[in-house]
């Protein structure tokens, strides 16, 4: 990759060269966002793989798409929206959620969630990796990102109750993963 | 004054109560986000280089060299194959593009229009002569008549008057009889100085450079019969699609020599 140095202090320039089709520009602002919004796409992700294309694909979007940044809110809130939109379109193309019978949203969190809190975050995304596609999406708009369940319902074309119920599983698998996690480093 | 501690009391920052956030946040148990939630929301890694390289050449797009085609294929029995269905293509594709290139077509009533000359309407069924190389201001051919070559080639002095007198009958003639009964045919001897007229015996003409006109006069030769079998071998040679290619002065004289008639 080439090396782009810190040409643009100024976000506003560093829009504007990109808007311009600036190489140096697109290489400096892939440098700033690339590492978090990789951490977003690990997150969404099932693996390594699929999470580089979902960052490939979402910064050509944000190259794209820079012109129609008007400048409400952070820009780095703006960039990051288009990667979880990437990802949610990555989801759509995949799977289709259907509603769970018999579950409900738990509000109180487990023992073994709770444990989260003191993991790793590289170890934390690893076990979100390993969540069934739709929990895995679910989980991440909820609980990392902070949508609501009937957000969530809009952007992802489900029922609200089919955005708990996948919540309330996607937490139960979770921490059936965390105990395995745990018990294994215990016998470790 | 009012105005000042208005404002004053708008501006005063107090220090908040220590422990003052503990307390609400204890209070406030289901709405605070989990640690591991923010633990992840602010997760980053680094990305492999490869994905940039992949972002800039996708935003290339445009700008990127087309593909590069391999011209010649690899396999030798392909090469060969594709080089002999050239050269079959060159054989029997080019020669007839060649002919019908070096042919003109007169249209339907082309007048023939010379500098200080009258017009001569040539008629519907004139047909094709190939393209002299000294320009020929006009060329027509009669299906019942001799041919009649028009070229802007001055006479030789020396050959003037024989020439003229060989020539001028035949000419006025095809003239008479392209024109129209009520038209006056040109007066071909005020042309004849500056141009030559050659008269085949065939329905076409034949182009002769000026340097081989003298051997074709037919008129001056002891055997004149002789002398248009000649030219009209000349003209089947010249008209052939092989000759086309040599249609130059070399070209022609090779003809000529290979007819081994022309002494």
């Amino acid at each position: 990759m080439e090396q782009a140095g810190n040409h643009f202090p100024n976000e506003s320039d560093l829009i504007d060269g990109c808007i311009r089709g600036d190489r140096k520009a697109q290489a400096e602002l892939y440098q700033r966002f690339a590492p978090r919004m990789f951490g977003v796409c690990l997150r969404y992700a099932a693996n390594n793989e699929e999470a580089e294309d979902m960052l490939q694909e979402g910064f050509l979007k944000v190259f794209r798409k820079l012109d129609s940044y008007r400048g409400e809110g952070s820009f780095e809130g703006w960039v990051r929206r288009i990667f979880v939109n990437t990802a949610i379109e990555h989801f759509r193309r995949k799977t289709r959620l259907q509603p769970l019978s018999g579950t409900e949203e738990e509000t109180i969190e487990g023992k073994y969630l709770t444990a989260l809190d003191h993991m790793a975050e590289k170890d934390i995304v690893q076990l979100v990796q390993g969540l069934p596609p739709g929990y895995r999406t679910v989980f991440n708009l909820y609980v990392v990102e902070g949508y609501t369940h009937r957000q969530i319902a809009e952007m992802l074309n489900i029922s609200e109750g089919t955005s708990k119920s996948q919540l309330s599983r996607a937490k139960q698998i979770l921490q059936e993963l965390v105990q395995q996690h745990i018990e294994k480093r215990k016998v470790r | 004054m009012q105005k000042d501690w208005k404002e004053r009391l708008h501006n005063w920052t107090p220090e908040p109560p220590p422990g003052g956030w503990e307390r609400l946040s204890d209070a406030l148990p289901q709405e605070q986000q989990p640690a591991y939630a923010q633990k992840l929301y602010d997760f980053a890694a680094p990305p492999p280089p490869a994905v940039w390289d992949e972002i800039a050449k996708e935003l290339n797009g445009e700008q990127a060299s087309p593909p590069v085609i391999q011209m010649y294929p690899r396999k030798r029995w392909l090469q060969v194959a594709s080089i002999a269905a050239s050269l079959l293509f060159a054989v029997y594709f080019l020669p007839p593009l060649f002919r019908s290139g070096g042919q003109t077509t007169a249209p339907a009533s082309t007048p023939v229009v010379q500098q200080g000359m009258p017009t001569v309407n040539v008629p519907t069924n004139a047909l094709t002569v190939p393209p002299a190389e000294t320009t020929p201001i006009a060329t027509a051919v009669s299906n019942e008549q001799p041919a009649v070559y028009v070229a802007n080639v001055p006479l030789p002095p020396k050959d003037n008057a024989p020439l003229r007198m060989a020539t001028t009958e035949r000419a006025s003639s095809v003239l008479r009889s392209w024109l129209p009964e009520n038209e006056d045919v040109p007066h071909v001897g005020n042309f004849i100085d500056r141009y030559i007229i050659l008269p085949v015996t065939e329905d076409a003409a034949v182009r002769l450079p000026k340097k081989l006109y003298a051997a074709f006069r037919c008129e001056e030769q002891p055997d004149p019969s002789g002398c248009w079998e000649r030219l009209a071998a000349l003209r089947r040679q010249m008209a052939a699609p092989e000759q086309l290619a040599s249609a130059d002065f070399l070209g022609v004289m090779e003809v000529v020599q290979n007819m081994g008639s022309l002494q």
